[in-house]
């Protein structure tokens, strides 16, 4: 079975998101990226599949070339081959776009890949993916059995905790739920040894994409801020015979 | 006439003792052999420097038995049978010479007060020794020891070839009428005891049957030596001859990340030389298990058992690794997995206890280090929690998964300046992960900032520049991880131009001292005790009375024992009027572990086998009201085993700069 997984990089934190100059994109350049935990189940499942039935996982992700880390992260954890596309694109469709031009340039059985992104929270790209390569899929699937070579059966999630047990047709796309496999740790040893696997990439032209087939359509970012303060821890200082006086005034004011 | 006396008395054909001797020493030096041919698989080490430093722990460790004498019992018996056999091996050197060499020096007063009394004084205390030994492994049995068929062989025959030695020296006396046969008084009162028991005819023939028979034995130990426990007797003084010169805290060696092929130590042959004589060199005291607080609280390590069977898998294994065949079963079992569990080397909290206990400087914890490297690096393969822990080090640069807190939450409204945004200061703060992401360790370094300011210290903290050192990769074996994070802050803290730091935590602090100054850092590193100890000596700080009660400290390993730091957080202690230290029954180099070193802060462990609710129970043992700690590890480890603890009395556990400030607060 020929997997492609789709991954994202993303701030190493929540915290570290950065804000582009202009406050109208989140800030990729000189950032430490890691692999979007979501992306690293897909992963994982997809190395797992392997482990089972046999096949190839290749690994795609699009960005700058600082995004070359999370291939090897990939590479280090089992996948056997990793494509670069060199695009900075922060919106989700778009992105869809250019992820589905790139699966027309490989072969593929299965593509999977996470349900959403930490950084902007959209959970649209696989979708989107699906969608401009008429390709079934399934979104937040927790659960994926092989029983042929045309189809697949998987559990996904539904609302209230319950679940569904679905077939689909091959090809397909899976947006997969975390926790679906644990997350390995990658040894440095094996990173080390990664990082001399050679990398390809693609260029937006290879993919034959024009620039304004990759702009946003209907869907722009007005404005991106940080969570306003609202300041209103306060901290009571002194012994604690002190500070428990103070505290019990400040219950007694607004009871 | 000179003092002196025959030395083949009674003694036919001589020449069977030099013809015995020549196998006796080739068997010798070919049980000597087969183990050097062991050590060589090893890989190289340089630990022959500092020639003159060496030959002195030679003197004061192996014949001074400074270590050993710490136990006094058994530090008592091992002097005694060590001199004895010494002074007994000099005397019969003293008869080659005299009689082989033909140098007449057995005479004179030299025989009368050397050769003689002298040597039956030794040989009798070695006799003494020797029953010490023996009531101790019979009556006392302490728990650390297991008795093998060597233990019960070994003093018999010592005891064996002394008694016949003074046997053959008595029935010499007596029979020849020695005029100085009182200057051998044990030998004297043997030959007499002889004399009174068998008829006169028989004396001759025992005595020359005595007389080989004790011969034979000799041979044959010299013989058995280096294929039995005696071997110590070589190993240990080599071990001690060639122990590192390190600081405890720097012994765990960095691996060259571009050139190594392979990360750790999978195969025994990846230890160097002197970690293969090491195995060799374990002379099974027990001492490093009985103060192992991974062993005293059930968890499948002891020190000793490690170096153990190691030995046995180098001894069983050595064949095939020295490109023989595989010889016979459980010889190509793996070393990791198999003669060492996992789960082993997942219990040590890397308290160095075992390395201050070795008497022959056995060096447990950078052997454990070397195997979990190979286990991190290699295959990935540890603790869940731990990996969580790691995880987040590489990806946040802190090991607390799932800690949302900024690195300057702690200091509000405390006015503390930020070193990017002041540019200079002459101290830099180190506050450490554990201390400013964890919100009761946060007080510690609030704490620690007013007696700063109080004392008019010029400061800054690097708030979100500040990464974790990277002490716990490097202790759970991600040596990778570690030195990336080292080369971050050095260079970091070299762009903001810092010289001297200041920190408040052990972990820090040693890796700031001794880890990072391999890798090109030149600070000047101070832990809070000795810096507060320092402010107070020179009156910048006064503290005030306010705190009536006894306080006790508890000695973290990485300041202790790592870095030998044990008078300052005392010091404080008794510079506040009416607080009075109390010491727990393990204390400075021997003090018991909180649990949390050596990335075990990470791992969960069963509720009846947690090594901080041991050390809770020494705290509270000591009848103290306060416990003194020195590091944000075994402040959260004692306040969990304090809490844990089902008594009624609780103890507070406080951090000796809130033991000072508050204090000084009151
Ligand atoms: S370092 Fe401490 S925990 Fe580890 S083996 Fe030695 S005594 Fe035991
Ligand atoms: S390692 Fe050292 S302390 Fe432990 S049993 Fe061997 S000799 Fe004794």
């Amino acid at each position: 079975m020929k997997i492609v997984v789709c991954c994202k990089g993303v701030p190493g934190t929540v915290a570290d998101v950065k804000i582009a100059p202009g406050g109208k994109a989140v800030q990729y350049q000189g950032q430490f990226l890691t692999m979007n935990e979501c992306d690293e189940y897909a992963l994982e499942e997809a190395i797992a599949l392997k482990r089972a039935h046999g096949g190839e996982v290749t690994v795609l992700t699009m960005g700058s070339i600082t995004t070359q880390d999370i291939l090897y992260l990939a590479l280090a954890k089992g996948a056997d081959k990793a494509i670069r596309i060199d695009a900075q694109i922060q919106d989700s469709q778009a992105a869809g776009t250019v992820l589905a031009a790139a699966l027309r340039k490989l072969e593929y059985d299965l593509v999977l890949t996470g349900t959403q992104s930490r950084d902007t929270l959209s959970g649209l790209a696989g979708i989107a993916t699906a969608e401009r390569l008429e390709m079934p899929f399934a979104f937040a699937v927790t659960q994926v059995e092989v029983d042929g070579d045309k189809t697949i059966k998987i559990r996904k999630e539904l609302g209230g905790g319950r679940f569904a047990d679905v077939r689909l047709p091959l090809p397909a796309l899976l947006c997969v739920q975390t926790g679906i496999q644990p997350l390995t740790y990658v040894p440095p040893a094996r990173m080390l040894r990664a990082r001399q696997q050679a990398l390809r990439s693609f260029s937006l032209s290879d993919l034959g994409l024009a620039e304004q087939q990759i702009v946003p359509q209907g869907y722009h970012f007005l404005n991106i801020f940080p969570p306003e303060r609202t300041g209103q821890a306060q901290f009571l200082e002194g012994s604690a015979g002190e500070v428990a006086a103070a505290l019990l005034g400040k219950i007694k004011e607004v009871l | 006439m000179t003092p002196t006396r025959e030395v083949y008395w009674n003694v036919s054909a001589v020449w069977l003792m030099y013809v015995l001797l020549i196998p006796t020493l080739v068997i010798f030096t070919y049980g000597l052999y087969r183990h050097l041919r062991l050590w060589q698989l090893g890989k190289p080490e340089q630990r022959c420097d500092l020639a003159l430093q060496r030959i002195k722990g030679l003197l004061v460790y192996a014949f001074g038995h400074a270590r050993i004498l710490t136990h006094r019992y058994a530090g008592l018996f091992h002097i005694l049978i060590f001199s004895g056999f010494a002074v007994l091996f000099t005397g019969t050197v003293v008869v080659m010479i005299h009689e082989d060499l033909g140098l007449r020096i057995m005479q004179g007063n030299f025989y009368l007060y050397f050769q003689s009394l002298a040597l039956d004084v030794f040989g009798l205390l070695a006799i003494l020794g020797i029953l010490m030994a023996v009531y101790r492994r019979t009556v006392l049995k302490p728990v650390r020891l297991e008795n093998t068929w060597q233990d019960a062989v070994i003093p018999a025959l010592l005891l064996v070839i002394l008694l016949t030695g003074f046997m053959v020296e008595g029935l010499r006396i007596v029979a020849t009428q020695d005029r100085w046969g009182d200057w051998s008084p044990v030998g004297l009162f043997a030959g007499k005891a002889l004399t009174a028991v068998f008829p006169a005819g028989v004396l001759r023939p025992i005595h020359a049957f005595l007389w080989w028979f004790h011969l034979l034995l000799v041979f044959g130990l010299i013989a058995w030596l280096p294929y039995s426990k005696l071997l110590h007797v070589f190993t240990s003084a080599a071990n001690i001859f060639f122990r590192s010169l390190e600081p405890k805290g720097a012994m765990v060696k960095p691996i060259d990340i571009e050139t190594a092929a392979t990360f750790g130590v999978k195969e025994i042959s990846q230890f160097t030389w002197k970690g293969l004589l090491d195995l060799d060199a374990c002379t099974e005291c027990g001492r490093c298990q009985d103060v192992c607080p991974a062993f005293a609280t059930d968890k499948p390590l002891s020190p000793k058992s490690l170096i153990l069977d190691l030995r046995d898998y180098l001894h069983s294994n050595g064949s095939r690794l020295q490109g023989g065949t595989i010889a016979g079963p459980g010889d190509a079992s793996p070393l990791i997995g198999g003669a060492i569990k996992e789960e082993t080397l997942w219990s040590c909290t890397t308290c160095m206890a075992c390395m201050e206990e070795c008497p022959v400087f056995i060096e447990q914890v950078p052997k454990i280090i070397d195997m979990r490297r190979y286990l991190v690096m290699e295959e990935g393969r540890f603790p869940e929690t731990m990996q969580q822990a790691i995880r987040s080090l590489e990806a946040r640069g802190h090991p607390y998964p799932g800690v949302a807190a900024s690195r300057l939450d702690w200091c509000r409204g405390l006015d503390v300046k930020i070193l990017s945004q002041v540019g200079q200061a002459e101290y830099l703060y180190w506050v450490g992960c554990s201390v400013a992401l964890n919100a009761r360790n946060q007080k510690i370094a609030r704490a620690f900032s007013r007696l700063l300011q109080q004392a008019g210290v010029d400061f800054a903290i690097l708030g979100a520049e500040e990464h974790c050192t990277g002490d716990p990769a490097r202790r759970i074996g991600n040596e990778y991880l570690f030195q990336t994070l080292a080369r971050q802050n050095i260079d970091m803290l070299q762009s903001r131009l810092v010289k001297k730091i200041v920190t408040t935590c052990p972990h820090c602090f040693n890796s700031l001292k001794n880890d990072y100054p391999k890798f090109g850092a030149t600070f000047e590193v101070y832990h809070h005790s000795q810096f507060l100890a320092e402010l107070i000596r020179q009156g910048r700080l006064k503290p005030a009375d306010g705190l009536e009660g006894k306080v006790t400290f508890h000695d973290p390993c990485y300041l202790g024992r790592y870095n030998g730091t044990y008078d300052e957080p005392r010091e404080i202690i008794r510079a506040i009027p009416g607080a009075q230290v109390v010491e727990m029954g393990q204390s400075r180099e021997k003090s018991f572990c909180c649990g949390a070193g050596g990335g075990m802060m990470w791992m969960e462990e069963a509720e009846d086998k947690r090594v901080n609710n041991r050390r809770a129970e020494h705290a509270v043992e000591s009848g103290a009201d306060i416990v003194g700690v020195a590091c944000p590890f075994c402040m959260t480890m004692l306040d969990d085993g304090i809490k844990a603890r089902k008594g009624n009395r609780k103890i507070e556990v406080l951090d000796i700069a809130e033991v000072l400030r508050g204090a000084g607060d009151a």
